[in-house]
């Protein structure tokens, strides 16, 4: 029975560890995109010049 | 799992670490009002800063490895030449500077000073000028609002669009960094946020506080995202790039320890996952608490800075990059799975 309750909670933490993998991953993902449309991507970081008033 | 380099040359409690942008230099400042330059690859110390007569809190060097600013408790921010340790200007302030930081391009920097008698505290934008006299008067000032506490750490976030503030209650403030307006804040912690870092990209932070607990939040909606759970105070959080890790760093002030926690030795770098909020390893080796931890901005080494008066620098070996959970395994196979069927 220890081992089947065991088995469960293990499940389970592969479950949520799967869930806020995805859920990292994805937001990470919209944020790359809102990065490349505002032309901020980092790999044109440095030819980004800064308007300054 | 890694090799430490003690970095011995300050005399007094180390106040913050940092690497410049290549991660071939890493910088340090401390009480005994010395700022440092070391190579990150061998702690070899190259030179010093000297000039101020008070603890120095903060230290930031440019993008081009050419100017570091420093903020002191002798109400002062200097501009040094980096390659020669000549002072190349110095600002009087009113109060104490907690924190410098120069923006992404290097263009200016901000500082925040202390709260002391009439003065409330504030958040200062300077231009820095590279071929001239550098301005005196700040190009935008944040007064510390009605009903807030003073500020105590101050980034910028992506693009520099935004300045992001870390508070004495705990709360954390967003500005328009080119109009200075407030725009948002929400209060992750309970007690003093001790440090505020970036992602690489300047999306997301993580903040640190003597609450025992830091927290990843995203610059857009000031949403807490993660939080990690420590035992002790917390001096300072950083993410780690290449790996989804934060280390943070802290421990109880010597005059709070107790016999009985100091044998425990909580003066550990704490790494969790950044994703999944366990705790995944720690590792010792000062004799106080931790005050600052920087990250090579290549992830290819950490430097902790401690109240015991060294610098631990630990280059990652192998073992560090290979670790993986089994779902980010699974992941990562099922997204080359899917490249190479695309």
């Amino acid at each position: 029975l220890d081992a089947m309750e065991a088995d469960t909670a293990l499940r389970e933490l592969i479950l949520l560890r799967r869930r806020l993998l995805k859920e990292w991953t994805s937001w990470r993902q919209t944020v790359v995109e809102k990065l490349a449309e505002l032309g901020l991507d980092q790999k044109e970081e440095t030819d980004n010049e800064e308007i300054i008033e | 799992m890694m090799r430490p380099i003690m970095l011995k040359g300050h005399e007094r409690s180390l106040t913050q670490v940092k690497f410049n942008r290549e991660g071939d230099l890493l910088l340090s400042v401390a009480k005994d009002r010395v700022a440092s330059v070391w190579y990150s690859s061998n702690g070899e110390r190259l030179g010093t800063f000297i000039g101020h007569i008070g603890t120095i809190w903060s230290i930031d060097i440019d993008p081009e490895s050419e100017l570091v600013v420093t903020g002191s408790a002798d109400f002062s921010a200097k501009l040094w030449n980096a390659r020669t340790g000549e002072c190349v200007h110095t600002w009087s302030l009113p109060s104490p500077v907690r924190r410098v930081e120069f923006n992404a391009t290097g263009e200016k920097f901000l500082m925040v000073t202390d709260q002391v008698m009439k003065q409330l505290g504030s958040i200062e934008v300077y231009p820095v000028n590279r071929s001239g006299p550098q301005a005196e008067e700040p190009m935008l000032t944040i007064t510390t609002r009605e009903g807030f506490a003073k500020a105590t750490v101050a980034g910028w976030s992506y693009g520099g669009l935004y300045i992001i503030a870390g508070h004495a209650d705990g709360t954390i403030s967003k500005y328009d960094a080119k109009t200075g307006e407030f725009l948002a804040s929400t209060k992750p912690h309970t007690e003093t946020v001790s440090d505020l870092q970036f992602s690489p990209d300047g999306t997301y932070f993580i903040t640190s506080s003597r609450d025992k607990t830091a927290h990843i939040l995203d610059v857009d909606g000031l949403q807490m995202l993660k939080t990690y759970e420590t035992d002790a105070p917390m001096n300072s959080a950083a993410i780690t790039p290449v790996k989804d890790f934060v280390i943070l760093g802290g421990g109880q002030d010597a005059k709070d320890v107790t016999t009985t926690s100091s044998k425990q030795g909580k003066f550990e770098a704490r790494f969790f996952h950044k994703v999944f909020q366990d705790e995944i390893g720690r590792v010792n080796g000062h004799f106080g608490p931790l005050n600052y931890i920087a990250v090579h901005p290549q992830g290819t080494s950490y430097a902790s800075g401690g109240e015991d008066g060294y610098v631990r620098l630990h280059h990652f070996e192998k073992s560090y990059f290979d670790f993986l959970y089994d779902v980010e395994r699974t992941a990562q196979a099922t997204a080359s799975t899917q490249t190479e069927v695309n």
